[in-house]
């Protein structure tokens, strides 16, 4: 068969140059423009006490909606993993709504992300929170993070851990990270192009965290535009897990292999995202833990200790308000971080006596 | 190295300007063959030893068959043993080589390491087999020599389980005490006994190219670049099209000349093609393997849609494949030909393989069906039935080593050879209507895919006693899987109608590839290997 011979292909889609170019526009104005216009039509009126759901923990693209409204509507916003968000309480029990209670206002947003490692709130803020600059932060750090090489992400091995797409994809990435290529290449492309992390932000709170085809298959006969009617169904009201005390959970003494401050890769990621939120002009507070002592044996609280003062320093050298956690009646611990209601209280109360929530309680904090 | 993946994006992003950047240079076929060989050792670098085994083997047969006369000439074997001497030079030299090849072999295979005796001796027997064809310095020889050698590689690493198991069976009914080692058994070194992807596609074609030059309908290829990247050009490396040394093999021969239609007309394939995988076979897939993963527990309903959904899926996932890869190869300026054509709307069987795979039907049809019509011509439609029957078996057995392949080659051997003389008659080519032609077509079809898509033969066979004797269930299948396919029943339609014009319109091709882009954006299931891989 001579080649001028060969037909082009079965179907007719053969376009031009310019029916590619007009392929382009259209495509390019969809996905710069739909997520621009998609919370016109999606709802998101966030009742008071409000965190993101459990089910959205990795929806980054509405973390960042709820960061810009909660920036606007809060004078101070606290970012962290679990500790802040509430696992173990409802959401009108957190970390955050204590303060509030305390201060007589609503004045601090609730930003926690289950699982938020460090490594991984530096890339929360340096890809999903641009809208942070200029107001007062709360971070959390805790230590749990620290306790391991495995939680460290220092390990040789491959190694699962939360959030993933918020890590390094290439370089300075965690030791046990071993994704394949092409998942780096879309958790880059989530971060970068909106259109991407709203996909995934209609797969996560439509579609149960599917695809659309699998979505299908799982309900054969429903429309999903009905969905989209619906708008968006989640207000995480529940605790997560119950609320019980570790000691009725028959976990023993640990002895946390803990790592080297100067080599532990969340450290350093610590640092980098106090760096980044100072750079951006914030006004930031560092709470390290609540963090349970009572779990642990002699030698091990030994060392967490050290640990702990080698943060402060490093706090204090770089001028960042710190405020460490008190050490809570034992019942008041779910597990090795995580307070009830009733320890988050006290805590709330303990940080009354900071000159960083002094000044809400004061009134004189921005409105 | 799958086409639609980032490593084949950041692939072509450095083959395609190292390609153009060489195309003033005699360097550009070399560049072709290191980016093919990279493409294929991508997946196994240890199998590129077969291609580069498969393509110098059969570049030197070929040179060696090219020396002797196309005469059919009747040799002594007994004379040409006693009368030893050699009338061309270079075949001397081969006969002397191949000798001492055998000699050198067959000693590895009596005293040489263990692992690597059966591959000693494998080696040893071919080497014996050249040297008879350098001896007997007849054509034939050479074919014969020429298929046994690109054949044995897809022998053993497609069949050898297969034979052996199947011969262990037979053994054990027998109750004679012995049984064939396993073909892992045999690897060289120590390596995993894999099927090397693509190996059933880049051997017909070297076959192709070997049987073709002994009937005398292409010239020899003289340089061996040409030839090299003939056997490995990395678009249709893994699974074809499987093309032709009269097509492909000129293309080769200088820097191809690329416009910007090459361009345009290679994302149109691409993106079809991409929506064909991604997205239909994608979804279609998802149903299949539910179905078919435990196919007791589903309905009548469920497991028609099911075979139904499979008969588009594996028409989306192949022709999703050769789309990409013939728009991979329009990029580079070269073209591939057309493996797919509405297969669906086939109005007869005969038409059907017409339509489908048409690079492998037109080489069966070719190189195993014309020579047995001959051979058994005087059978008149007894002698075109069974070479039908024996042409699609070997079909089936191409595409696997399993029973259910044979099944459905057989399936469709006997249905061409039931109906051959039925289509050519008048009152099925004027009084049935089309439609019902094409459905009848299209249910035969879709039966045989049961035994393609089953795990095993009771299993195809359990799915069919099902389909007519199961309660009618809920098949549970998604409207919206149903209506995408209904779509695309009625463009395949709209494509052979006097309407076609319709879809020519700018207006049309442009949503189309719109609606296709969407598509690929939530299609993030990430996609599977393409089924024609394995074969």
């Amino acid at each position: 068969m001579n080649n001028d011979e060969i037909p082009f292909a079965s179907n007719v889609e053969r376009l031009s140059f310019k029916q590619w170019a007009m392929v382009v526009l259209i495509v390019g104005a969809i996905v710069w423009g739909v997520p621009r216009l998609w919370p016109m039509l999606e709802g998101f009126t966030p009742s008071a006490n409000y965190r993101l759901p459990y089910a959205l923990s990795s929806d980054y693209w509405m973390f960042e909606r709820w960061c810009d409204y909660a920036v606007k509507r809060y004078p101070c916003i606290m970012l962290g993993d679990s500790v802040f968000w509430g696992p173990y309480v409802k959401k009108e029990e957190t970390l955050t709504q204590a303060l509030n209670k305390t201060v007589g206002r609503e004045m601090f947003a609730n930003l926690g992300v289950d699982g938020l490692h460090p490594a991984a709130m530096l890339g929360l803020i340096k890809y999903y929170a641009s809208s942070i600059r200029n107001t007062k932060v709360i971070v959390n750090l805790n230590p749990l993070w620290l306790t391991s090489t495995k939680l460290d992400l220092q390990e040789d091995e491959e190694t699962r851990f939360n959030h993933p797409g918020l890590v390094p994809q290439f370089f300075s990435k965690p030791r046990g990270y071993q994704a394949e290529f092409s998942e780096q290449v879309r958790n880059v492309l989530d971060r970068r192009v909106p259109f991407a992390s709203w996909m995934n932000h209609v797969n996560t709170a439509y579609f149960g965290n599917m695809s659309l085809w699998q979505w299908t298959l799982d309900n054969p006969y429903q429309n999903p535009l009905k969905i989209f009617g619906k708008g968006l169904q989640f207000e995480d009201n529940q605790p997560h897990s119950p609320p019980a005390p570790w000691t009725t959970k028959g976990i023993g003494g640990q002895d946390y292999a803990w790592v080297e401050l100067d080599k532990s890769y969340q450290w350093h990621s610590f640092k980098q995202a106090i760096n980044l939120l100072k750079s951006g002009n914030n006004e930031v507070l560092v709470i390290v833990g609540p963090f349970n002592g009572y779990m642990m044996t002699k030698e091990c609280l030994g060392h967490y200790q050290a640990v702990r003062s080698k943060i402060e320093s490093w706090l204090k050298q770089n001028n960042v308000s710190c405020y460490t956690a008190m050490e809570l009646p034992s019942e008041l611990y779910a597990d090795a971080s995580h307070p009830v209601a009733e320890g988050y209280r006290l805590i709330a109360e303990e940080l009354l006596k900071t000159d960083f929530v002094k000044a809400f309680q004061a009134g004189d904090a921005k409105q | 190295m799958l086409f639609y993946t980032w490593p084949f994006l950041c692939f072509l992003l450095i083959v395609l300007p190292a390609f153009f950047a060489l195309r003033k240079t005699p360097f550009w076929l070399l560049g072709l063959i290191a980016a093919s060989y990279f493409f294929y050792g991508w997946w196994n670098p240890y199998y590129l030893v077969l291609i580069f085994y498969i393509t110098v083997v059969v570049f030197i047969l070929a040179a060696l068959m090219d020396r002797c006369p196309v005469e059919n000439q009747k040799t002594n074997l007994r004379a040409r043993l006693l009368r030893f001497q050699f009338n061309d030079r270079l075949v001397k030299t081969a006969f002397i080589l191949f000798i001492l090849g055998s000699l050198v072999f067959g000693g590895m295979a009596w005293a040489g390491p263990q692992t690597l005796r059966p591959f000693a001796g494998g080696l040893g027997l071919i080497m014996l087999l050249m040297a008879l064809g350098a001896l007997y310095g007849s054509r034939e020889i050479w074919l014969v020599v020429g298929l046994f050698n690109a054949g044995v590689p897809l022998l053993f690493f497609k069949y050898a389980r297969f034979i052996s198991e199947n011969l262990n069976a037979v053994l054990s009914w027998l109750h004679i005490p012995a049984k064939l080692p396993d073909a892992s058994a045999l690897m060289p070194f120590g390596l995993d006994y894999l099927l090397p992807i693509g190996i059933s596609f880049f051997t017909f074609q070297a076959m192709g190219y070997l049987i073709d030059l002994y009937l005398g309908k292409t010239a020899r290829e003289r340089n061996l670049l040409r030839f090299a990247n003939f056997v490995c050009f990395f678009p249709q490396l893994m699974a074809g099209p499987i093309e032709r040394a009269e097509q492909l093999l000129p293309q080769f021969r200088q820097f191809p000349a690329i416009c910007a239609q090459n361009f345009t007309d290679a994302l149109s394939l691409f993106l079809t093609g991409l929506f064909k995988k991604m997205v239909l076979a994608g979804w279609l897939a998802l149903y299949v393997e539910r179905v078919y993963a435990a196919p007791q527990t589903f309905g009548a309903p469920a497991l028609i849609l099911a075979s139904v959904a499979y008969a588009w899926q594996i028409f989306f996932d192949f022709g999703g494949y050769t789309d990409m890869a013939r728009g991979v190869a329009k990029l580079m300026g070269f073209n591939l030909v057309l493996n797919f054509n509405h297969p669906y709307l086939a109005t007869g069987l005969g038409d059907f393989w017409r339509r489908w795979h048409i690079s492998f039907s037109r080489w069966i049809l070719d190189y195993i069906f014309m020579p047995l019509q001959m051979r058994w011509r005087t059978w008149r439609n007894a002698g075109i039935a069974l070479a039908l029957v024996v042409t699609f078996l070997v079909s089936g057995i191409w595409h696997g080593a399993a029973w259910t392949f044979v099944a459905w080659g057989a399936l469709h051997g006997l249905g061409l050879a039931g109906t051959f003389g039925l289509e050519r008659s008048a009152f099925y080519r004027k009084r049935v209507p089309k439609i019902v032609k094409q459905f009848f077509v299209f249910t035969f079809v879709t039966f045989t895919w049961i035994f393609f898509r089953a795990q095993s033969l009771p299993e195809a066979l359990l799915i069919i006693r099902r389909i007519f004797t199961a309660a009618w269930q809920d098949p549970q299948i998604p409207v919206l899987i149903l209506v995408l396919v209904g779509l695309v029943w009625i463009y395949e339609f709209l494509c052979e109608s006097r309407f076609q014009d319709v879809l020519k319109t700018g207006f049309v091709r442009v949503g189309i590839a719109v609606l296709m882009v969407l598509g690929l954006f939530f299609s993030s299931s990430g996609g599977s290997a393409f089924i024609y891989f394995q074969f």
